[in-house]
């Protein structure tokens, strides 16, 4: 927590299907300060992807935002309104699971990362001596050869980190992180994050962080967002939120997690499966599931509430969830 | 206490044409690996992409066949062209929930014509073997009558291990069984496993590349690096005392929620594994360890340890 | 088993969520379905929606315009132009069916035979198709239907209508080899084929019951628009003198005859034509939805 002013804001954010107008993210509001990273954690189908994708107005065709506002600080100016096409290239880059499919096939790894400088008149030369530098900041090894190899000739583990150069080449503010090491193996999931770890204290970088691992999440993000069913149901600093989750949600999703560490023990699970977005069930969502509801948990939805210094939790039941003491 | 199922130096060598000039080289996929399962124990298989953990899967249930070495069930020797009866014995359950049910046939039938094919049950019995193979992945009976695609990714690989169940095998060889689903998905298959172990007697090999649920399955682990066992042995020794550098580094690098915090740190190891395609003379892992040295290009290091824990390193002090 | 037990009780298959690819491709279908199904309809029921013979002249009443009692007319013969109108359908749909499912089941054997084989027998199917490939096919169609002539018709088939299924299948078979062949190939390494051979099924059930069962969808939609493709080929035939006789109640010929009176009558080859594109377009949307459908 820096407590300067954050470099994006996101306040109220509802998507929906355009055809059956099914809301698929419900009302998100997020923040970030520059230097900060932001975690955002769920399974598929929590609304974390299209959470992050719609800042740059990256949504599928078919499905749209209803409602919010995203307000960004430029390098300038304050905090401002900004449309999702005036961040593209401006400010904010973003980094995805699959980094074979994100990369042109047709293009040297040395012009993709130049094309960024290029787009903003940088000349020939000096765009190509920066995609040098910036290969060489991500750990990209013999940079002056790596530029003219192609895309298919990198491992898995370079491409990220071509894409991350690619990410960087626009001077961005924010980057946008959608499960950037989900496909990786576990040695180089580690050398990205640290890679990513590094650009952020070095740069000053904001990140926003998502990840259907809260074991990644909990290694990289200083804040963490729980999404659940579209909803973000619980919200606090890392270490506070692991150590004593105050949303059942976040506590299943805890124990259900195989550890490497302390005695191992048999895996918690948790009862039925997410609801299908369109049939949520009347109250908490979480409720059909929950070994805590009672009655009142079903007849309303409870509002993420602050609980305590960066803590929120949308839990009617949070009081009994002592410290430390499994139900 | 004798092994089920034991590979003896199997080794699978692939002819392939490289990309660029087009000259044939030898892809060694597994390359010279030897274990062991009992039976009713459960053998967890770690390594990452390459390592050659899903061919050795493959040879053990007999697709691929090996280019040398043997595998033996009970002390007998058997290849790809199995019997009937011993093809039943060693089952696999695949990674990818959509691929590996047919999407044309309902559960019933898939379960049913197993069944009868190798006349398990009489045929007044077959609803009732049905119905316990649900009960047995907890799944509701009426599944049985849901195509693939009404199902979530959780409920088709319980399916998955209903249809290699059906058969009755000894041996279960779950090949990334659980990579594909969400957290609390994985929780609920890791824990049936666990189960079917405990209350069948069912023999495990679980292949994954993720520490943490190895840990939480199985009694022994077996670390592979570019197609060999770098190190082997009961898995609560392995992962608190690692003797292999590799291995080390893999229980380092993965992320636990146990040991979390940001910060910047150097990663666990550096660089990529080597293709396959190259010839290896010495240790696998020389090009990044940490502790190599000159000795290690020389020759492939040799296992050390006792008869239950072993390691191909030369530092490995046991 | 508790804690896992009571998923089991409270877990519902998730509901299939709402498709709207494939909801337009069953819309598809049933609009092509109803065109077609119209086509079937009149060519079963001729003689009850139609007046006479399609050969019956009226050489007093040639070329006349549409009237109450020749619905579109009568050609130069004097032959009622709606009633030839409907029994062509007869002949252009038996023998563009006949001449896309020949070849579509003899194409389908060869290339499962090919995707399942030996590389022996796969590279050898493969070569062959590759020359039918680089043959001109179109003047290799007219020149072996001009040599096999128009005959006298064979069991319930008419006059031309055998060479031109012989010259279809010839030339087509290649197309659904292919297809299948690729087809069988990335089945057959999918999980649940692997997973039947591991359960000791015998070879002829894996291959019936999950390989082919799982190849054939896109050869389903090739061949509806393959019997469009036909309807509109037999009629260019015809049309330019090859295949079915001139005499013959089919639209290529009811075009190439009408074309001396375009200025007067141009109804004599709107008609047949009309017919040609609309039959297309129903086997088209019949094919192009199952598409849908299958992709969804």
């Amino acid at each position: 927590m820096t407590g300067t002013e954050p470099v994006i804001e996101i306040a109220n954010l509802s998507i929906a299907a355009a055809q059956s107008g099914v809301t698929l993210v419900d009302d998100v509001s997020l923040h970030v300060d520059a230097g900060e990273c932001l975690g955002i954690v769920g399974e598929s189908g929590s609304g974390k992807s299209l959470t992050l994708r719609s800042i740059l107005g990256l949504l599928p065709p078919a499905l749209h935002r209803t409602q919010g506002t995203v307000r960004f600080q430029g390098e300038k100016e304050g905090l401002r309104p900004v449309e999702p096409r005036e961040l593209r290239g401006h400010g904010v880059s973003m980094i995805f699971q699959e980094p074979m499919s994100s990369l042109n096939p047709t293009m040297r790894i040395g012009d993709l990362v130049a094309a960024g400088p290029r787009a903003r008149g940088v000349s020939r030369r000096a765009a190509a001596d920066q995609a040098l530098r910036l290969l060489a900041e991500v750990g990209v090894p013999h940079p002056e050869q790596r530029a003219r190899a192609w895309p298919h000739q990198l491992s898995g583990g370079l491409r990220q980190r071509v894409m991350i150069a690619m990410a960087l080449s626009v001077e961005p503010r924010l980057l946008l992180c959608d499960e950037p090491t989900t496909a990786l193996d576990t040695t180089v999931q580690d050398q990205i994050l640290t890679l990513v770890e590094r650009l952020r204290i070095e740069r000053g970088l904001a990140l926003i962080f998502v990840s259907h691992d809260l074991s990644v999440i909990s290694r990289i993000a200083d804040r963490t967002a729980v999404m659940y069913a579209g909803r973000i149901i619980e919200h606090g600093p890392t270490g506070a939120l692991v150590d004593s989750p105050r949303h059942p949600y976040t506590r299943a999703l805890i124990e259900s997690m195989p550890q490497l560490h302390g005695p191992p023990v048999r895996l918690k699970t948790i009862n039925g499966s997410p609801p299908t977005a369109g049939r949520l069930p009347p109250g908490c969502r979480f409720a059909p599931r929950c070994p805590l509801a009672v009655d009142a948990c079903h007849q309303a939805d409870p509002p993420l509430l602050n609980i305590g210094p960066h803590r929120a939790t949308a839990c009617l039941r949070q009081a009994e969830m002592n410290v430390g003491e499994p139900v | 206490m004798s092994a089920l199922i034991e590979l003896d130096d199997i080794e699978v060598h692939f002819d392939v044409k490289t990309r660029r000039s087009g000259t044939p080289a030898t892809l060694r996929a597994v390359d010279g690996v030897s274990l062991a399962v009992e039976r009713s124990q459960c053998l967890g298989v770690v390594g990452e992409s390459g390592c050659g953990k899903s061919t050795l899967a493959c040879v053990l249930v007999g697709l691929t066949a090996p280019t040398a070495g043997r595998v033996r069930y009970d002390g007998r020797e058997i290849g790809v062209d199995r019997s009937k009866d011993l093809r039943r014995r060693v089952q696999m359950v695949f990674q990818d929930p959509v691929a590996s049910l047919n999407p044309r046939r309902r559960v019933r039938s898939v379960l049913s014509e197993l069944i009868d094919c190798h006349d398990l049950v009489p045929e007044a019995g077959m609803t009732s073997a049905l119905n316990s193979l649900m009960d047995m992945v907890n799944l509701p009976r009426r599944v049985l009558d849901a195509r693939p695609r009404e199902l979530s990714g959780g409920q088709r690989q319980r399916v998955a291990i209903a249809r290699a169940l059906a058969v009755q095998p000894d041996i279960l060889v779950a090949d990334e069984a659980v990579s594909a689903l969400d957290v609390s998905a994985q929780a609920t298959v890791v824990n049936l496993l666990a189960d079917l172990r405990a209350e069948l007697g069912l023999t495990i090999v679980f292949i994954s590349h993720d520490l943490g649920i190895i840990r939480t399955l199985c009694d022994r682990v077996a670390v592979m690096y570019a197609g060999r066992v770098v190190e082997e042995g009961p898995a609560d020794t392995v992962f608190a005392s690692a003797q292999h550098p590799y291995t080390r580094a893999l229980l380092r690098a993965a992320p636990d929620l146990g040991r979390r915090g940001t910060g910047s740190r150097s990663p666990a190891l550096e660089g990529e594994p080597s293709g396959a395609l190259d010839v290896i003379t010495g240790c696998p892992f020389v090009s990044r360890c940490p502790e190599a040295e000159a000795i290690c290009s020389a020759a492939p290091p040799a296992y050390v340890g006792d008869g239950t824990h072993r390691t191909a390193c030369i530092h490995a002090a046991h | 088993m508790t804690d896992t037990a009571k998923i089991a009780a409270e877990e519902a298959p998730p509901a299939r969520k709402p498709r709207s690819r494939r909801r337009r491709g069953d819309g598809k279908v049933a609009v092509g379905m109803v065109i077609v199904g119209l086509f079937v309809l009149a060519a079963v029921f001729a003689p009850l929606i139609t007046s006479g013979h399609p050969a019956d002249q009226d050489l007093l009443n040639r070329l006349a315009p549409p009237s109450h009692a020749h619905l579109l007319g009568t050609d130069q013969l004097g032959r009622d132009e709606w009633t030839r109108l409907v029994y062509a359908i007869r002949v252009d749909l038996r023998v563009a069916l006949l001449g896309s499912l020949i070849p579509a089941i003899l194409g389908s054997l060869i290339g499962i035979a090919a995707g399942l084989g030996s590389s022996w027998l796969d590279t050898a199917i493969m070569r062959t198709s590759d020359i039918v490939v680089s043959l001109p096919l179109f003047i290799f169609f007219i020149a072996l239907v001009g040599l096999l002539g128009p005959g006298t018709g064979f069991l319930f088939l008419g006059p031309g209508e055998l060479p031109l299924i012989i010259g279809f299948t010839v030339i087509s078979w290649v197309v659904y080899a292919r297809l299948l062949r690729s087809e069988v190939r990335r089945v057959r390494s999918m999980d649940y084929v692997r997973a039947a051979r591991l359960g000791g099924l015998p070879r002829w059930r894996v291959i019936g019951w999950h390989i082919v069962p799982n190849s054939i969808g896109q050869t389903v939609v090739y061949l509806f628009v393959d019997v469009g493709l036909a309807v509109v080929a037999i009629s260019t035939l015809s049309f330019l003198g090859v295949g079915i006789p001139i005499e013959t109640p089919e639209w290529g010929a009811m075009i190439q005859s009408g074309r001396t009176v375009i200025q007067t009558n141009w109804w004599l080859i709107a008609a047949p034509g009309a017919a040609i594109a609309l039959i297309g377009m129903g086997l088209a949307l019949i094919g192009d939805g199952l598409d849908d459908r299958i992709k969804s």
